[in-house]
């Protein structure tokens, strides 16, 4: 077994190459297959298609059962179109725009009053505020949206219709002493000193 | 019966008739594994997977080439998968050099070797072997499936996507590469460390 022999060598290399790859399938291998084969031609093929095709049947019908619930959709949560038609919403007198930005007449703990082409009538020296009301007249098939700044003397006229009864939400206000905000930066001050130059000398042109 | 009658069998859903073609072909299928994977349980994973993914395909073979070069790409797709997802390959192929030898120092008791050549002969191809194994894949994945005797080098070239003239100068290069380290081991002359 001499290594100088390049052929010897290269015979040896393949040698043990080929003992590399020289295990062999077991016997039951081939079974093993047809077994596994059986399974995928009873099973799978025929479930799983049709739990595929269920899925989307399925939320197609919890969305059609939703959309039959509320008649209709509100794409926009902050627009307030909770309830009766032509009913009053008058503003609690302790609610401000700041804790409640863009809160609606019913959010606010607004009473709903069935009274028809009544106002909503906001705190007197209440912050300008802007709402997004949906107003639904009774007749109209199509929402109006309207962008809208209240203050304390203007007033929106607004209840939409409701197909169920929604009592009001009532959100206690937030009672806090005070406010205590301290300088976030604390600058400190720049000196610049004076830069002395005694004189700077231009040469002519030439 | 040929291969693609037996496949026209399967495609109209005779499962006896795959069952034919898994018998036909499962020693290449599983060798080609086994060189991939450098283990014989995942080789026989990897086979199983791979006459089950051919028989899903069935319907997208074209005749262009053999049943077996289309089978032995699906195989060899398979089997780098599971080589990518498994970090215990290395330690498997060069754990071969100590197992290797044993199995070379049976096979070289049955010639007339004395000792000292039969210990010379064992550590050598023990060396080869660890030397194979840090091959770079390419080389390596062409020379253990061109020296397993199952595939032409045209079956070779189609497994790993590669030109057939590459194959042979891989198969050639990893050769070169294994007597390198040999040498740089110190294998000279007599076949034992010097």
């Amino acid at each position: 077994m001499r290594q100088d022999d390049p052929d010897s060598l290269d015979r040896l290399i393949d040698d043990v190459a080929r003992e590399m790859t020289a295990a062999r399938a077991d016997d039951r291998f081939a079974r093993r297959v047809s077994a596994r084969l059986e399974d995928r031609i009873a099973g799978a093929p025929r479930t799983w298609p049709r739990a595929w095709l269920l899925a989307p049947a399925a939320v197609a019908v919890l969305l059609a059962a939703l959309l039959l619930r509320d008649g209709n959709v509100r794409l926009k949560p902050d627009a307030t179109a909770v309830g009766k038609p032509d009913a009053t919403a008058v503003s609690q007198p302790d609610a401000t725009a700041v804790s409640q930005p863009d809160a609606t007449a019913v959010q606010r703990g607004a009473t709903a009053v069935s009274e028809p082409g009544a106002t909503v009538v906001g705190k007197p020296d209440a912050t300008p505020n802007t709402v997004v009301a949906e107003i639904r007249p009774p007749d109209a098939a199509k929402p109006i949206t309207r962008l809208a700044t209240t203050t304390a003397q203007e007033s929106v006229a607004s209840p939409p219709a409701a197909d169920f009864p929604v009592e009001p939400l009532v959100t206690p206000p937030i009672e806090f002493a005070a406010l205590d905000v301290s300088p976030l930066v604390t600058a400190m001050p720049i000196e610049i000193q004076a830069i002395a130059i005694d004189r700077i000398e231009i040469p002519p042109m030439p | 019966m040929t291969d693609d009658e037996l496949v026209a069998q399967a495609r109209e859903g005779d499962a006896a008739a795959f069952g034919e073609l898994v018998l036909r072909h499962q020693a290449a299928v599983f060798r080609a594994a086994l060189a991939a994977t450098g283990s014989a349980s995942d080789a026989d994973d990897v086979a199983q997977e791979a006459f089950l993914l051919a028989f899903r395909r069935l319907g997208s073979f074209r005749e262009a080439s053999s049943f077996k070069t289309w089978l032995l790409s699906i195989t060899w797709n398979q089997a780098i998968n599971r080589r990518r997802a498994s970090t215990r390959w290395w330690r498997r192929m060069i754990a071969f050099g100590d197992a290797g030898s044993q199995q070379v120092g049976v096979a070289f008791a049955s010639a007339a070797y004395t000792p000292e050549q039969l210990a010379g002969a064992e550590e050598l191809r023990c060396a080869i072997g660890r030397a194979i194994a840090v091959l770079p894949r390419k080389l390596r994945d062409a020379l253990l499936l061109a020296q397993s005797g199952d595939y032409s080098y045209g079956e070779i070239a189609a497994m790993l996507g590669a030109p057939e003239g590459t194959v042979k100068w891989r198969v050639s290069e990893a050769r070169r590469q294994v007597k390198a380290a040999l040498q740089k081991q110190g294998h000279r002359e007599t076949g034992r460390p010097g």
